[in-house]
Formats: C-alpha cells, structure tokens, sequence
C-alpha cells in the first residue's frame, strides 16, 4: 500500500503535525527526509498511509509548515 | 536529568536514528506541556534558552525598529535595563520607566499610563520585583498595549510557577522566563513564549536543523530563537518542574510561600532593629519574598551570618539596581528571604529566631 510523505520544515513541525494526525484517528511516523529537498534543505517527513486526503488538509488548516508530498 | 543523559542523548532535529527521535519528540512534549501551562497558542510558540536573560534580549532586540520609543517599570532587574540602556547609547531607541506603587496596582497602572508617549513601540516590564515582590498589572497593561497595537513583553521570572499567568488572557506578545526558580527547573534553562508573533531581527544565529539550505535564519518559532544545540537534559527536567507543579498545584505552592513570608514579616517587622521596606498588612498578592535589613550591618554581613547557622539568603543588590535606588538601598543593598513550597514553618520560626537574636551577634542596638 503506497503511503503519503509529508516533507515538513522542522522536527516541532513533525511532531506537531503526527500530533494532529492523531489526534484525528490517523496513524502517522516521522522519519528523516531521505531526500535533500531542493530549496529547503535535509528534514524531516511524517508518514500514513490512511485518510489521505484528510491528513493533508488537517495539517495544512493547522499551519503546519510543508515542504513537500509526495505518494510513495 | 540522569535519565535525559542516558536516553536522550542524541541531538534533537539533527539526525533519524532512534535515539535522536526519541529525544525530538522528548523535546517536543516539554514544549507541548509549557505551552498548555501557559496557554500558549500551539508547542511551537514555545522557545527553549539558556536562561530568561537570554529569552528578554531575543525578545527585546527582536522587537525594535530604529527610533522607538521603549517603556519599561523603575523596579526592573539588568537583563532588561542593560539591553535597553545598550539599545539607548547606541542611538537605537529612547526608553523611559513607569513608577511602581509598593502596594496599589491600581496606582501603577495609572502611572503607566501618564509614561506613554505617542511613539511607544515596546512595553517589557516585571511581572513581580525580584527583591521587593511587587506587582506590576500585566493583565491591565497588556489589554492596553493590544489595544493600542504595542508589543508587550513581560518577565516572569519572579512570577512563573507561582502567580497566575495566561499569555493569550493578559494580551502577552512574548513572555520570557527562567528554568530554575519557580519552575522548579535546572540552572542553565529558560523559556520564551511568544504569542505567534515573530521577531523583527534576531540576535544570534545558527544551525537549527531546519531550512538548512538558507543562509538566512528560519523567522518561525521555536526556531528562530533556538540557533544550536539545546540543553535537552535541562529542558527534560524543566518539563518535571512543570509536572510537579501540576501534581502540587500552582495555588498551593503560591499560598504556602505567601503565609511563610506574612509570618516571617509579621514577626521581623515588629524588630525595631529591623528595617523592611514593603507593607504586607491587607496587601493581596505580591511575590512571596521579603527584603530587610538589619540596621547598621551590611546587608552581606548579615547574610553570612545567616549562612554560618544554616539560612541561605542572597544580599546585595540582586542584580537590580533600579529596584533598590526606587527604595534607596542602593547603598546597603538588602538581605532577600525566598521560601518554598519545601520550607517548613520550622524553618521560618527558626529564620525569625535568627533574626531576633542579630542585635546580639553584631552588637547593635
């Protein structure tokens, strides 16, 4: 099953928005950016695999700082 | 803080291995517990320094333009006149001081009101005098500032732990504390907490671990105020300060450290050889700590000999000499009693006894 990869700015970005996943019933890790992301830098990226949609728009309501997604 | 070292001890938002996630999110959860403490908007909004120096000169510097006009309280301690009298000789800002009433809030209030100017930018104030315990009325000072779009920027390093305070109810843009009073953290940590706002500049940047290709500083919280390595040891134990004054109960603390210093002053200030200088009788809240003198002794000697028999005090000027020239002991300094929720009414009796029995130690009258 593919997952969704949240690239975020910061670790407290990270915690913050596994945080709010859930918080909102929606499983998720954080891991380090494998990837250098271009402009930004190393980083980290929060991880599910469930409620796709409805983690994305839960983290960007919440301001959580987002580098990048991507489906992996 | 043993713990800390030995779990977690790997740099937080620096690598992926176990040991640095776990203490990232370690890290994170002491931000969370402040921020719910404080009422802070989100754990971001919480910022880990070295001490509460460090956090009011983030604060402070991060919130001036070139030409403002800066307000503070005559009772302030150095870390916010120093870097106010630095900004003022540099030609940056001009700042003045609001007198502080030793007992009415309401008579402070209006005296802050009568010192601002049309260009006041900046309010950065005590929330309690650390060698006198007096107020100053942040809850009514920041309704203005918010109003009247100033920053209002408090220290609560008398005051944090111990006395009431909501960062989002008392209008707050950043409030900037220490670890190891009233936190019952470690030496070597502070906090700052800032409202959402972000500074104007900062003062000292670094590695953060985040925007890594940038050369500029991240502008966001905590970031932006935490250039390098954090004292996650220190923050951990912060975070078991906050645990145990959730578990004691802030009130508890506050009124247990209230009635050891009323008994201490209703019992010294009856001592003609003693001199105190804040009138606790029908007073409502203040700081619980005490400044006296024993007259004709130098307030350190008088300290030692409280040390000789087992009292630890600090005399002196207590690093605010605002406070003290407001009193007029900036020649004597004073010998400053701060109980705790660990002090027993043992203790203070004994402190008392101490006290009555200088006269005959220094041979004064």
């Amino acid at each position: 099953m593919s997952k969704i990869q949240v690239k975020v700015s910061s670790i407290t970005n990270a915690e913050r928005g596994r945080k709010i996943l859930e918080d909102n019933g929606i499983k998720a890790v954080i891991k380090r950016s494998s990837e250098i992301a271009a402009d930004e830098g190393c980083g980290y990226s929060i991880f599910f695999n469930s409620e796709k949609e409805k983690g994305i728009a839960l983290l960007r309501k919440a301001g959580v700082r987002i580098v990048g997604i991507a489906e992996v | 803080m043993s713990k800390a070292l030995r779990v977690y001890g790997a740099n937080p938002g620096r690598a992926g291995h176990k040991m640095a996630m776990e203490t990232g999110k370690k890290v994170y959860e002491a931000r969370e517990n402040i921020a719910d403490f404080f009422n802070a908007p989100l754990p971001d909004c919480v910022a880990f320094t070295l001490n509460c120096t460090n956090a009011l000169n983030y604060a402070i510097k991060g919130s001036i333009k070139s030409g403002i006009h800066i307000l503070t309280s005559d009772v302030e301690h150095n870390s916010v006149i120093r870097p106010l009298e630095k900004l003022k000789k540099d030609g940056i800002i001009t700042y003045d001081t609001f007198k502080t009433d030793t007992a009415d809030c309401e008579k402070t209030y209006k005296n802050f009101i009568a010192a601002v100017k049309p260009d006041t930018g900046v309010v950065v104030c005590t929330h309690a005098s650390n060698v006198f315990g007096i107020l100053n009325p942040i809850e009514k000072i920041g309704k203005f500032c918010k109003e009247k779009g100033i920053t209002f920027i408090v220290d609560a390093a008398q005051s944090a732990g111990i006395l009431p305070i909501d960062i989002k109810k008392f209008n707050i843009n950043y409030l900037c504390m220490p670890g190891h009073k009233g936190l019952f953290g470690p030496m070597g940590t502070g906090v700052l907490i800032s409202d959402g706002t972000e500074p104007l500049t900062t003062v000292i940047e670094g590695g953060t671990g985040s925007r890594s290709l940038h050369l500029e500083q991240p502008s966001f919280m905590p970031d932006v105020f935490e250039a390098g390595t954090q004292n996650v040891p220190g923050i951990a134990a912060l975070s078991e300060g906050v645990n145990f004054i959730r578990k004691t109960g802030r009130e508890k603390i506050y009124n247990t450290e209230k009635e050891h210093i009323l008994h201490f002053w209703s019992e010294v200030s009856k001592m003609p050889y003693v001199q105190t200088y804040t009138e606790l009788d029908g007073i409502n809240d203040f700081s619980p700590i005490l400044s006296l003198n024993v007259k004709g002794v130098p307030s350190e000697k008088t300290a030692a000999y409280l040390s000789d028999n087992g009292v630890y005090v600090r005399a002196g000027l207590h690093c605010a000499p605002c406070a003290h020239i407001k009193m007029g002991t900036e020649q004597t300094g004073t010998v400053r009693f701060s109980p705790s929720i660990f002090t027993t009414k043992e203790d203070i009796n004994y402190a008392i006894r101490l006290v009555k029995n200088a006269p005959d130690f220094f041979k004064t009258d």
